[in-house]
């Protein structure tokens, strides 16, 4: 789920990164604290809805319907486990209300913000620290390049597939795990060098 | 601007990838052949200083890249040839604008200098894209207009069209020998490109093996490896 800036001119998108990124981290704070009680956790999830209505209007409604569709195998797979070792279905179901919840509102956040200024917004408040021989440019370059590998990494999962299918072999995870590595390894390589031409030096 | 090499060598571990190289060019369009493996990449990044010789000196411009690889970097822009791994930030514009965010523009002069140099380019309309979502030849011409938004004095390709197919191939080579003011030197394998340069190097087993005119120099590649 690669969650890119949806052009708009909502209060949220006007908002800066920095403070809405403090209430993004109170926001899922408070959705972390709620208890058991699915019904709670299902008012988070209301509300969230809300705030992408709010920022696209009813096309908001529709985005937030799609998201929450594209959770459903990561949602199945956190309800499984929990199911197993018999947790209560009240709380099963809250858990994975409330994480929905969660990640829908990163999610939103991302669509809500250009990358650029979350990384200027990073650098900025972790600039004081610099004395302390801290690099705010690797934080902020760490989170570019995680939201940049994340299709790469798609891409070389998809490569391995087709080359598998290719010489006849059902495509394996066990079986992908070893080219999927080696891809990385050489994209992280060569991206290093890219960015060292570029003049980033960390 | 003046490229020099003195007696410059490079060995990684056992094996010499560069041996006494000596040269000096200052054409505006440097061609560069030879098989794989022969020294060209590693001449490549030479001139930015992403290698430094084992002996010998690079200058570029009077620059020492090995001792100052910032005014080096600052000063040459390099094109890779996969254009996957030369995307930094998610979008287009955000890309072109990383380029610029240590100049000391604000903001907005940033974002207007980016879309100028993908609109010079042709891709000032993919500026909100997802980086990863252009075609082959897209990214390479948004790495194109990621060096060239700095306005460096020298572009070094390094394969630039390897990986894109004819239609895009011919459009990225025609930006970097028609539409660039800048030098430029070009490693490659297409010798309808090389035949464009002002002077050819070719390289083969870690020597640089001729220079000078490009068709002559060809002919002998192709008498060799044909």
């Amino acid at each position: 789920m690669i969650s890119l800036i949806r052009p708009g001119v909502s209060p949220l998108h006007r908002m800066p990164a920095g403070p809405k990124l403090l209430v993004l981290i109170a926001a899922i704070a408070g959705i972390s604290i709620i208890g058991s009680d699915p019904f709670e956790a299902l008012a988070a999830l209301a509300a969230i809805s809300g705030a992408y209505s709010f920022a696209f209007g009813l096309a908001g409604l529709r985005l937030f319907a799609q998201q929450l569709w594209q959770l459903k195998w990561l949602l199945l797979v956190i309800i499984i486990p929990q199911l197993i070792f018999g947790a209560l279905w009240q709380s099963v179901l809250a858990n994975v209300i409330r994480l929905a919840a969660a990640m829908l509102a990163a999610t939103l956040f991302t669509f809500t913000t250009k990358s650029a200024d979350l990384i200027a917004s990073i650098e900025h408040t972790l600039g004081p620290f610099k004395r302390f021989g801290l690099k705010p440019e690797i934080f902020s370059l760490t989170i570019a390049m995680t939201i940049n590998a994340i299709p790469m990494i798609l891409k070389f999962s998809a490569q391995a597939k087709e080359a598998q299918t290719a010489r006849g072999v059902k495509p394996r995870v066990t079986l992908m795990a070893v080219p999927l590595l080696v891809a990385s390894l050489k994209y992280a390589d060569e991206f290093a060098e890219a960015l060292t031409a570029r003049g980033v030096e960390i | 601007m003046l490229i020099e090499f003195e007696s410059v060598s490079v060995s990684f571990d056992a094996k010499t990838a560069l041996d006494d190289i000596n040269l000096k060019l200052d054409q505006k369009r440097i061609g560069v052949i030879g098989l794989n493996g022969s020294g060209k990449s590693t001449f490549a990044r030479l001139l930015n200083g992403l290698i430094t010789p084992t002996s010998g000196r690079v200058s570029v411009g009077g620059v020492n890249p090995a001792t100052d690889p910032k005014a080096a970097r600052s000063q040459t822009g390099f094109i890779f040839s996969n254009p996957d791994v030369q995307i930094i930030m998610p979008t287009v514009l955000e890309d072109v604008s990383f380029t610029l965010r240590q100049s000391g523009l604000t903001k907005d002069e940033i974002a207007s200098k980016a879309l100028a140099s993908l609109e010079r380019f042709g891709i000032g309309h993919l500026a909100n894209q997802a980086a990863h979502s252009l075609s082959s030849g897209q990214k390479q011409l948004l790495a194109i207009s990621a060096i060239m938004v700095s306005e460096p004095k020298l572009i070094v390709a390094d394969e630039p069209t390897a990986l894109l197919d004819l239609a895009n191939a011919r459009l990225v080579s025609r930006v970097l020998l028609e539409q660039i003011d800048q030098q430029v030197v070009l490693i490659t394998h297409d010798l309808r490109l090389a035949n464009e340069c002002d002077i050819l190097l070719r390289f083969a087993d870690a020597r640089l093996l001729e220079v000078g005119e490009p068709s002559p120099v060809i002919s002998s590649y192709l008498a060799e490896n044909g």
